[in-house]
């Protein structure tokens, strides 16, 4: 917006310029609340949020010196105004965020915020975890309208803490794809270069954040679908331990495998957003009642383990799966400069990995198929009309394949189609129940590789980005995107994803962001945290902001 | 510490890579065993079994996605599977037990505003079974679409929306 | 031509108890009955997405319990499985059940048939939870579902096929009634659908060994039904094989109304349930101190305190029947006979503790039960209680009255509620049984000059002790204990006549 189109290549991978902070108001006031943003003419004021980070803006929250109606408001107006371009919500929530707002202000008036660690935060939600104030459709037509009547438990404990809730981000129906195409409510875009997809499943949470409409997001990873966005758009991604944050409320995709993980700019962020979200909870068996670290002071340390150098190990398969020069490059540069600052980096044969895609895919599909069972249209979401009431046995059945057909989207019934047939003729090769030895052998393998290194280093994504054209519909050369973060998923390990660096194909093009992974020892998410902090320490790619979505006029909702 | 200041420069392909390249002793190549074929068939079943109802165009792409994601699966052949447990669950965790304590919930509620039918306080579901009175196969709770064990519906069948207010 | 003795009926129950938790099996929603339509719901109980269930220890308790006795083996994990089918009352699409892991195996259920104990094997017992309910609405012709019972759990016991006869089954049947009603885990009612049973059917020549197939019965709602669908299958498969052909494996609805089965649908293939392991229920240990408190605190089975009965107290098959079946009734036998002064359990008793173990019964059946049975009362009712009774018992066991004048004492306790020492103190009936003072009122009857021909006469025959002892009876007026009178008598005379 304040840059011309034909600025020197030299501006790729420069430090942005010290902007000074607007002292000018917000908001303005001649422009109403609520204005639909077809009457809004002009793009909002100020171009940036004036926040640094979570931190931050939960300090001048707190403090007063803006209340969160304010802020709340500021980010609702980018959102209505830039969201279009995007397509990265599918609703949003503007009179409860308010009034969400209004409540975290009274209790800092009356000073009972100490429980407020993200007082006035604007967070997106992905729309496959419950919100007792909306409806929840993960991006389905069989679940449209619903409304589930309670929250997540992430949920629930981000707005304890203060922070408020102002859209549900779109997603890749139920959490299947790696696209952000699969929804049924539209695409999402990326917002560094509209032209590419944002990712998914998580997509619309990610570009969200990427687009500064709003400060955290949460996605839910199941083989990949919060690093894989996050990847793309620049992004601190963390998918937690498995068990770690609560899976009550999250529509289940792969019971085994879904996390909750919180995205954001600054890994200090992330660490924030997690402080608050993991912890036991009752409510779902699979929940680990392990002590909380101090996830934010883990992002204050140094690249020391007891005294010795963190040891980075380095997988020797998934780094020669590249073949893009321009991400080896980023993914070179990037490891050199751990090694140049404590760490000691070592090269770990990981052959078993590649074969986690498969597995995933298979485990998924059949624990999928399980989970989606319960849609059909009967007592509750979208069910297919009959003519009239009617006695035949075949006609009930003819009812649920009309709702479930009508229902899912074209992947959704790919995948159930595969759980279904992996049971139903499984006895022939068991391919499911060989999928969950080769599980099990990824899991032995990780540990194999943790005796040598406390935490791996790959890349998050084998490519920069796909365009929207080029967005594969054919199964698996789109599954191929998740190739580096099925391991983690099948293991059950945290891992991180963070920006390395940063790419231009050409001189004209703009910039894509390049992510590269984090993967630890269960429980170890202060590890992944301490390095991508020392990392976002020594560089400054985190700060760069995508320019692509301020310009643009495209509508990939339209014409 | 900066980030690369020269200008973007195209890196050849030929640069020295980091890591040496160990010779690998060559691995005798896998019997190659057939493709798993997935017939239209199956597809048609396996369709009927998850109340699916995919159009004949549907079914073939179906088949071929299948086929190809089953095939993709054929790298585990290079496996050794001895003594390798399976991994059926996430968690390493035990399942926690609750104790038996009413735990009031408004989900009458949630049920009214999403279901797409209801009358009274029930859930309409607009395909009949047979009654006391109609003799030809009658459902019981085995119904076109399961198995279920235990006889319950002989009170319900012959108990109306009238008794059971 | 009547070929039935040829054959010989194979029959095996599956059995489905409701168990009285006051929650559900895997979530917090109330497991009662009685509501309004959709009054004990929650959202995992309407299979919303996001909810996940968490097992009911208690529900686990009352399945172990069961299982241990039966003499079951208890697995050392706990593990839950989906069974996958569509129908509008299965809220999730699939049942949260028990399949290759079930948590009581093997075992045996005891029961009596004609009077004799039989035995039948188990195959396995295990925990799952139930589905909605649909109701017919004629007025609109369609579907109404209550999704009350959605996630109440259930107890499914699937015993081998021993069973040889309808009766038999039913016996069977009425035994695991009792059963899960004596361990308090269930109301077993079947009308209220509390306990629900099909039952598997099918017939061989007899000598021959194998089974064949088999047909499955459901839709009995009581013993005395279970009773007439068994026969009337086996009736029914009698004629088909005597007719040339041969008996196809499906499922059949009885209909009590018409007293006929009809066909219903074809037993689907196993693998259409597609059974999987519920990846959100993760396996979790079965604390063996847990599994052994829970032995520890089982209450006797009708079956074991009638064997308890017929060995340790002799009582005979009779009583040991109506005392071991009836639990107040066995309640207040037991109550009597700690208030009679016989230990509660333990080794092999004396032959003082049967004969009073004896009269506890003879007491309680013939006498309080014939009294109440004239005012068609039940036992709860009685004006005599158990400690009452068995005083009256320890009296007349300890010989300090005699039965003529229990009866009487009896009698006073029903009108009155008295105990039987107030009543005896009062009537002063107390039997004199003291020794010394026997010998003294012998020594005067023996003194008195009109008895001392009797005496030369008591040499030649000793029957005439009964006139001795007669004439001291009413000498004490008839307090003396009669039997210690007749000892101390005899000593006496034959000192005399030496």
């Amino acid at each position: 917006m304040d840059e011309p189109e034909n600025e020197p290549a030299s501006e790729l991978a420069s430090e942005p310029e010290d902007e000074p902070i607007d002292t000018e108001p917000l908001t303005d006031p001649s422009v109403p609340y609520g204005t639909p943003p077809e009457q809004l003419n002009r793009p909002p004021e100020p171009a940036r949020p004036p926040f640094s980070s979570v931190a931050d803006l939960v300090a001048k929250v707190r403090s007063r010196e803006m209340s969160a109606v304010e802020v709340t408001n500021l980010y609702l107006t980018r959102l209505q105004y830039y969201e279009v371009r995007l397509g990265a919500v599918v609703r949003i929530t503007r009179e409860q965020a308010l009034a969400a707002a209004e409540a975290v202000d009274e209790k800092i008036r009356q000073g009972a915020d100490e429980e407020l660690f993200l007082a006035g935060v604007p967070v997106v939600v992905k729309d496959n975890l419950c919100t007792a104030d909306c409806p929840t459709t993960a991006a389905s037509k069989i679940l449209e309208h619903f409304e589930p009547g309670y929250d997540a438990t992430a949920v629930e404990r981000l707005r304890r803490a203060g922070a408020i809730v102002i859209a549900k981000a779109s997603l890749d129906e139920f959490g299947m794809g790696s696209s952000g195409g699969f929804s049924t409510l539209g695409s999402c875009r990326n917002p560094w270069r509209l032209s590419d997809m944002a990712g998914g499943s998580s997509g619309g949470s990610a570009a969200a954040v990427a687009a500064s409409l709003c400060m955290l997001s949460l996605g839910t990873d199941t083989g990949g679908s919060v690093r894989q966005p996050a990847s793309f758009c620049g992004l601190v991604g963390l998918r937690p331990t498995y068990g770690l944050v609560s899976r009550f409320g999250v529509i289940a995709h792969a019971c085994s495998m879904d996390q909750v993980g919180p995205m954001g700019r600054y890994v200090e962020d992330v660490a924030r957003a997690m402080q608050v979200l993991g912890g036991y909870d009752p409510r779902d068996p699979t929940s680990l009642a392990v002590e909380q670290p101090d996830y934010l002071a883990a992002c204050e340390k140094p690249l020391v383990l007891d005294d010795k150098p963190v040891r980075i190990g380095l997988p020797k398969e998934a780094h020669e799966a590249i073949s893009d020069p321009l991400l080896r490059d980023v993914f070179e540069t990037a490891i050199s400069r751990f090694a140049d600052n404590g760490a000691t980096t070592q090269w770990l044969s990981m052959p078993m990995a590649k074969h986690g895609l498969a597995a995933y895919h298979l485990i998924a599909a059949v624990e999928a198929a399980s989970n989606l069972a319960r849609y059909d249209g009967v007592r509750y979401g979208r069910r297919a009309s009959l003519a009239e009431p009617t006695s035949d046995e075949e006609v009930l059945s003819a009812l649920y394949k009309r709702s479930r057909q009508e229902g899912f989207g074209p992947e959704v019934r790919r995948r159930i189609i595969l759980g279904a047939y992996l049971r139903r003729f499984g006895h022939k090769e068991d391919l499911f129940g060989r999928a969950c030895q080769v599980r099990t052998l990824i899991a032995r393998e990780f540990a194999q590789a943790f005796e040598q290194c406390d935490v791996l280093l790959l890349p998050t994504v084998p490519i920069i980005g796909f365009a929207v054209e080029d967005t594969p519909n054919v199964p698996l050369e789109l599954y191929q995107t998740d190739v580096f973060t099925v391991g983690a998923s099948l293991a059950g390990l945290p891992a991180l994803t963070f920006m390395a660096g940063a790419v231009r194909t050409t001189t004209t093009t703009p910039t894509s962001p390049v992510g590269m992974q984090l993967i630890a020892p269960r429980l170890q998410e202060t590890l992944v945290l301490r390095v991508a902090a020392v990392y976002q320490r020594l560089t400054t790619f985190h700060k760069l902001e995508p320019k692509d979505y301020l310009d643009s006029e495209e509508d990939p909702f339209g014409v | 510490m900066s980030i690369d200041e020269e200008p973007y420069k195209h890196r050849p392909l030929e640069k020295e890579p980091l890591f040496d390249k160990e010779p690998e002793a060559p691995k005798p190549p896998p019997k190659p065993r057939a493709p798993l074929v997935v017939s239209a068939e199956e597809v048609l079943a396996c369709a009927q079994w998850a109340r699916l109802d995919p159009s004949p165009e549907e079914v073939e792409a179906l088949r071929q996605d299948l086929s190809d994601v089953l095939a993709f699966a054929r790298s585990f052949d290079e496996l050794d599977f001895t003594d390798v447990p399976k991994t059926k669950y996430g968690a390493a965790s035990p399942c926690p037990l609750r104790g038996d304590v009413v735990e009031p919930q408004r989900a009458f509620s949630t049920l009214l505003n999403n279901s797409p039918a209801s009358q009274d306080r029930f859930l309409v579901v607009p395909v009949v079974f047979g009654g006391a009175s109609d003799n030809k196969d009658k459902n019981d709770g085995n119904s076109a679409d399961g198995n279920r064990d235990g006889s319950d519906d002989n009170a319900d069948s012959n108990q109306t929306a009238e008794q059971a207010d | 031509m009547n070929n039935s003795v040829e054959y010989e009926p194979i029959i095996g129950l599956e059995i489905h108890v409701r168990l009285h938790t006051r929650s559900k099996a895997f979530s917090g929603a109330p497991s009662e009955f009685g509501g309004r339509p959709n009054d004990y719901i929650d959202p995992y109980s309407i299979g919303v997405p996001g909810t996940l269930p968490i097992p009911n220890r208690l529900a686990l308790e009352y399945v172990l319990r069961l299982g241990l006795a039966c003499g079951c083996a208890i697995a050392r994990m706990g593990e839950f499985a989906r069974k996958h089918y569509f129908y509008p009352d299965l809220p999730k699409g699939y049942q949260i059940t028990q399949s290759d892991a079930p948590l009581c195996e093997g075992g045996r259920l005891d029961f009596l048939f004609c009077g004799e104990k039989r035995s039948v094997g188990l195959l396995r017992i295990h925990l799952e939870e139930d589905a909605g309910k649909m109701l017919h609405d004629p007025v609109r012709n369609v579907s109404l579902l209550d999704f009350n019972r959605a996630g109440t759990p259930l107890a499914e016991i699937v015993t081998q096929p021993d069973l040889r006869s309808a009766k038999e089954a039913a016996e069977c049947l009425s035994a695991v009634q009792k059963l899960v009603r004596f361990l308090r885990i269930s109301d077993g009612n079947m009308e209220e659908g509390s306990l629900r049973c099909d039952a598997n059917v099918s017939i061989r020549r007899k000598g021959e060994t194998l089974f064949c197939e088999r047909t499955e019965l459901k839709n009995i709602n009581s013993c005395k039904q279970m009773e007439r669908a068994i026969e009337s299958e086996i009736g029914r498969q009698i004629d088909l094989v005597n007719r040339g052909e041969t008996v196809t494996k499906e499922t059949r609805r009885w209909d009590a109304e018409h007293e006929r089965s009809f066909p219903s649908r074809k037993k689907e293939a196993e693998t259409e349930y597609a059974y999987l392991p519920d990846p959100d229920l993760p396996p979790f240990a079965i604390d063996p101190m847990w599994v052994q408190s829970i032995a520890a605190a089982l209450p006797e089975t009708p079956m074991q305190r009638r064997e308890r009965y017929m060995k340790r107290m002799g009582l005979s098959a009779y009583d040991a029947n109506l005392l071991s079946t009836d639990p107040e009734l066995g309640a207040f036998f037991e109550a009597t006979l700690v208030s009679a002064g016989i230990p509660e359990k333990g080794e092999a008793s004396a032959e003082e503790d049967r004969r009073r173990a004896k009269l506890c019964a003879n007491w309680l059946t013939t006498e309080l039960l014939g009294a109440l049975g004239q005012q068609n009362r039940p036992v709860a009712w009685s004006p005599v209680s158990a400690e009452s009774l068995g005083e009256l018992v320890r009296y007349i066991a300890d010989g300090r009255i005699n039965g003529k004048q229990g009866k009487e004492v009896f009698a006073h306790m029903y009108e009155s509620r008295q105990t039987p020492t107030e009543i005896i103190e009062r009537l002063g009936l107390c039997q004199i049984t003291d020794t010394a003072e026997l010998a003294t009122v012998c020594r005067r009857v023996l003194a008195e000059p009109t008895i001392e021909k009797q005496i030369q006469k008591y040499k030649t025959n000793p029957k005439l002790l009964g006139f001795f002892v007669g004439h001291a009876l009413s000498e004490t007026q008839g307090k003396a204990n009669p039997e210690r009178l007749s000892a101390v008598m005899q000593q006496l005379l034959d000192e005399k006549t030496r």
